[in-house]
């Protein structure tokens, strides 16, 4: 069943070009050059029921703005877009009850109070039971490992703390789609591990369907089986990220350590040399050359150590992004 | 208002006036500003009035003095800002928290005002009965009891009329995005032209011609002369009607504005 439903969507942004300087600033008060920006151009997708799909695209690329139409902060300039079954900028209180956004940048808890406080007030904003609230809270505060904290005024907790505060607030009211934009953005790794293992939990046990942003590869390779990339607005590809690896990728990487000094002229047969150094190597070998690649080196060179690895999707999405710009 | 409703705002009350009393410095603080009226203005017309026999245009010490007190009193317990902190919300991008959430904006706003006069209220009195003293000290407002339930109506009315008003230049920040000059024009003119200075019959007369156009005099000058003098009936049934015409009136502009509003927001900061 489609969840989200998005027809050529389109968002212009209006704003005014002012040179630096003080002569600048005097002339701009008489006149002011109106210029737009197309944050978001004419894109179109669809996101499947229990889907979780994540959203690629450097700064600036729409990411943001395609959630905030999504989620009714945003008026569109054109185009359509249903998420179950409602216009999300119309803003009717039975859409607003089954969905949730997180926004890793900012907050929605109440600075200078508890986050229980926060949690009550979304309790009774979004009509949740009273059992069903006592219950949420403990089970994902048992989950995400905060059960000790969630009576400290949330201007005392650590930015991994607090981001797992807001992420129970947004799900009190048990959502059934969920927007998460960088919600793993400034956490150290462990708390960004947690993090991911948590939405991959609660995606599987509830079937939310879930649009995630991120700027982190590892969050988009451990959660999302579909990304959808994009760049000034547009979509660039919107697939499985194992057929992205496939459409874009055509060789492995070899990493190989000898036991002895190697001359680079050696090594050129075998692939395209990207490091080399007398003792180590580092080369791009088209994928179907591999396995005979591996075993020539290896038989005839004096090698200490070899590894076989996928390209990195992060330098398959920077390729992507600059071949289209 | 269904009882799932009531409790959806009681508690946005609630919290928010646990968010304010850890403020509580800052409502006192402002609250003695509010103050300062009492501290400056009746004396300066005291003594014009004790110079001109006692008596200008109607008002003499004991009305002045109540009608400074009870400016103190609307200040601190009436008259709504919401527009400080909408313009900031909507500024800063907070707002979008608002929005996606199934309640009013404008009535969590309206609690949050409310509770932040609550704390207001609570820091002003210890004031009250010194106020009270200056007052009896003065020859009272006795005469005023009989129209004490149009008293209330008019101050119960002025509240929605300055909030709503307050609101609306709150919502100017979707068009400004810094709605600083439009917070200062509003300020300036609601206390020109709502008597906060001085009651019309003591300024020039142009300034009431104006304000009787405006919706400051029904949000302040008007309770504030029904508590200081003896009005005719008439004229309290005319000031409560133009009072209900225009919470009528910025109800519906209000809407407008907001809904026009909402299609500008454009979220930055977040």
């Amino acid at each position: 069943m489609l969840i989200i439903e998005v027809k050529n969507l389109t968002k212009k942004y209006e704003y005014y070009k002012k040179a630096p300087g003080l002569l600048a600033s005097v002339k701009s008060l008489f006149h002011r050059e109106k210029l737009y920006t197309k944050a978001v151009d004419n894109i179109s997708f669809s996101v499947e029921e229990g889907e979780l799909v994540g959203f690629l695209g450097p700064n600036g690329a729409g990411k943001t703005t395609t959630l905030k139409m999504l989620s009714g902060i945003l008026y569109p300039t054109s185009g359509e877009a249903r998420v179950l079954g409602y216009t999300p900028w119309e803003r009717k209180k039975q859409y607003q009850k089954q969905f949730a956004i997180v926004m890793g940048q900012k907050n929605q808890l109440w600075w200078d109070l508890p986050a229980m406080d926060s949690f009550i007030l979304n309790k009774e904003i979004y009509e949740v039971p009273d059992a069903q609230f006592k219950q949420t809270v403990d089970e994902l505060a048992e989950l995400l490992e905060i059960k000790d904290i969630l009576d400290v005024q949330v201007r005392k907790l650590s930015l991994g703390q607090r981001m797992k505060c807001e992420l129970i607030a947004a799900l009190l009211h048990q959502p059934k789609v969920l927007f998460l934009d960088e919600p793993t953005i400034g956490l150290d790794v462990v708390s960004q591990q947690k993090m991911r293992e948590f939405i991959k939990t609660y995606n599987e046990q509830k079937k939310t369907t879930i649009l995630l942003t991120s700027h982190y590869m590892e969050d988009v390779e451990a959660l999302c089986k579909r990304i959808i990339i994009i760049d000034h607005g547009q979509i660039l590809y919107d697939g499985a990220l194992a057929d992205l690896m496939e459409k874009y990728v055509d060789h492995k990487v070899l990493t190989v350590t000898f036991t002895k000094a190697v001359e680079r002229g050696d090594l050129e047969k075998y692939g395209e040399i990207k490091e080399s150094a007398p003792f180590r190597a580092l080369l791009h070998i088209p994928k179907t050359e591999v396995k005979k690649s591996a075993a020539a080196i290896l038989t005839k060179l004096p090698v200490d150590d070899i590894l076989i690895d996928e390209v990195p999707v992060e330098e398959v999405i920077r390729k992507i992004f600059t071949a289209h710009r | 208002m269904t009882d799932r409703n009531m409790r959806k705002y009681w508690t946005i009350f609630r919290v928010v006036l646990e968010n304010n009393l850890m403020y509580r410095g800052h409502a006192f603080v402002w609250m003695l500003f509010d103050l300062l009226w009492i501290g400056v203005f009746p004396f300066i017309w005291f003594f014009i009035i004790n110079a001109q026999g006692g008596e200008i245009q109607g008002w003499n010490n004991s009305a002045i003095i109540v009608y400074y007190v009870f400016m103190a009193v609307l200040s601190n317990i009436v008259l709504m800002h919401p527009e400080a902190h909408m313009a900031y919300e909507i500024y800063e991008g907070k707002f979008s928290n608002y929005v996606i959430k199934p309640h009013s904006y404008l009535l969590y706003v309206f609690l949050h005002e409310s509770a932040y006069k609550m704390v207001r209220f609570l820091a002003f009195i210890p004031f009250a009965v010194p106020l009270i003293w200056a007052i009896q000290h003065f020859g009272g407002s006795g005469a005023v009891l009989p129209q004490l339930p149009f008293i209330i109506l008019a101050t119960l009315l002025a509240m929605p009329i300055f909030f709503l008003v307050a609101a609306i230049i709150g919502m100017t920040c979707f068009w400004l995005e810094d709605s600083y000059a439009a917070r200062t024009i509003f300020w300036a003119s609601s206390g020109l032209f709502g008597g906060q200075y001085a009651p019309f019959e003591l300024m020039p007369p142009i300034l009431n011609t104006v304000a009787s156009a405006l919706p400051f005099k029904y949000a302040i000058y008007f309770p504030l002369r029904l508590i200081s003098q003896q009005v005719p009936r008439a004229e309290m049934l005319r000031g409560l009607g133009i009072q209900l015409v225009w919470i009528a009136a910025l109800f519906v502009l209000s809407s407008i504005i907001w809904k026009k509003g909402l299609k500008r927001y454009s979220a930055v900061g977040r």
